[in-house]
């Protein structure tokens, strides 16, 4: 189970200093040139950069790098029983299902009330398994000169990303044709920090574009080998 | 219905021989010979046998056939020991039983044609539901997932095609439409993955329209899952298409609907 919910949970965690969240379609005229950036200055912000997983049927997971007293870590974190407070939110708050040979013999009304019933065990299995989750955090340090071309990567493809035309889902008006997609594959956020404000860019796993699939892959390497 | 692997199973299994006499194609209580509990323990029974005789000739292409125990019998013929031929043994006897007790049913079956028990078989295969499960539990018809549209006159077709789909190795999500006027469709094409399906959509008034069947507004739509959750997308996919019905497709039928 994943919920947005969840989302925010995790973003939190992993962003606990974030306080701004700028959108990458906002210009600031350059001010955010990384060749421009003064290194000390930009790590005055507590949490740098971060990077964030969330897979549909899994445990969302990611780092974020931070500074302290001048020395730079990277702090990863997941949800080690995501599994096992699922299936007892499964079990708590079951949701109801129909017979397909039924479909036919069931009342509109019966089946809104099923949609309606499934809606709220859904947002009860997210509220309670916020109180059950046991973060695994882990603090590695990294140095300096790591920690700046990391944040530097993050900068340059978050500042010049541009969003490609996705299929969307974005909801349909009269006469147009959409193609409807389900897509139970992954999110991928990543983010940096700059003046308490935060730049972010997601994409999907199956679309992936070149630049953010070597930044994907980069992170994961990070993480693995952490 | 993808059938072809399954009736050539089915045909051998018809090839071991139905011989005989004459009588109704009904029994006594009216029931028909396809919709008979009889049939479909029989094609259930052929389908194991089917899947024992695969495993057996798997097991044996390994082995080095002089390791096996050998022993005389009483008439001083030498007996091969095989040891993993007793679940063959037993779907050989299985079908035997099986058959006997159709034709006991049945006796007009033992003189009808070969295409006249093939047609049969293929309407009791394409009706029963205990048969369409066993298809799947064996994955008898485990070749890559036909990517198409594909039109059913019901919803036992559909749900056939559907478990099918959900028991491949070759899995990949398959989308069910039903329609107002009755007519039920899966769509499942070459972008389609594990995770990940696809269908055009439109909306005319308050309903909503595929342009691969325009001739119905749509009833609700499904989509094939392992597990009844819908993913966080699929929330958001149901909460910006307000009035489309949809459901998770889990196997043995179970629609859950995440739509409000």
């Amino acid at each position: 189970m994943k919920t947005k919910s969840l989302i925010v949970f995790m973003l939190s965690i992993l962003c606990s200093n974030m306080t701004t969240k700028a959108n990458t379609n906002e210009k600031e005229n350059g001010k955010n040139d990384p060749t421009k950036t003064d290194w000390e200055e930009i790590s005055q912000s507590a949490v740098l950069l971060s990077f964030l997983v969330e897979p549909a049927f899994d445990s969302p997971y990611g780092f974020c790098m931070i500074e302290k007293n001048g020395e730079h870590f990277l702090i990863t974190k997941i949800i080690d029983n995501w599994e096992e407070v699922n299936k007892q939110m499964q079990d708590e708050f079951p949701t109801s299902s129909i017979n397909l040979f039924e479909m036919d013999t069931i009342s509109q009304a019966e089946k809104d009330r099923s949609g309606a019933f499934n809606k709220i065990q859904r947002q009860k299995r997210a509220e309670k398994a916020l109180t059950l989750y046991n973060e695994a955090i882990k603090k590695y340090p990294i140095n300096k000169e790591e920690a700046k071309e990391l944040y530097f990567r993050f900068v340059s493809f978050i500042d010049q990303y541009k969003k490609t035309d996705l299929p969307k889902n974005d909801a349909v008006s009269e006469g147009d044709t959409i193609e409807l997609t389900f897509d139970d594959g992954f999110g991928i956020t990543i983010s940096y920090t700059k003046d308490n404000t935060t730049k972010s860019v997601s994409e999907r796993e199956i679309n992936l574009s070149e630049g953010f699939k070597e930044l994907y892959e980069k992170c994961q390497n990070i993480m693995e080998n952490l | 219905m993808k059938t072809q692997k399954i009736t050539i199973a089915i045909l051998f299994i018809v090839l071991l021989g139905v011989i005989g006499c004459n009588n109704s194609e009904f029994s006594e209580n009216g029931t028909s010979i396809e919709e008979s509990n009889e049939m479909e323990e029989y094609i259930i029974a052929g389908l194991e046998f089917y899947d024992a005789a695969k495993s057996f000739e798997n097991s044996i292409a390994k082995v080095d056939m002089s390791s096996f125990e050998t022993k005389l019998d009483s008439h001083g013929n030498m007996l091969i020991i095989i040891p993993f031929a007793e679940d063959l043994e037993k779907a050989t006897k299985s079908i035997n039983e099986k058959k006997q007790a159709l034709i006991k049913k049945f006796p007009k079956i033992k003189k009808m044609k070969c295409s006249e028990r093939l047609n049969h078989l293929n309407n009791c295969i394409q009706n029963s539901i205990p048969v369409g499960l066993t298809i799947s539990r064996l994955k008898i018809n485990d070749t890559p997932i036909t990517r198409t549209e594909d039109t059913y006159s019901s919803e036992q077709d559909a749900f056939v095609y559907l478990e099918q789909c959900l028991a491949s190795s070759d899995y990949v999500e398959v989308i069910l439409v039903v329609f107002d006027d009755g007519t039920v469709m899966t769509h499942v094409d070459g972008t389609h993955t594990a995770h990940k399906s696809n269908i055009p959509l439109n909306k005319n008034g308050s309903e909503w329209y595929t342009s691969l069947y325009n001739s119905s507004p749509i009833d609700f739509l499904a989509h094939t899952h392992k597990s009844s959750e819908p993913s966080s997308t699929d929330i958001e996919v149901a909460e910006s298409h307000p009035g489309l019905e949809l459901y998770i497709y889990t196997s043995g039928g179970h629609l859950t609907k995440f739509s409000d």
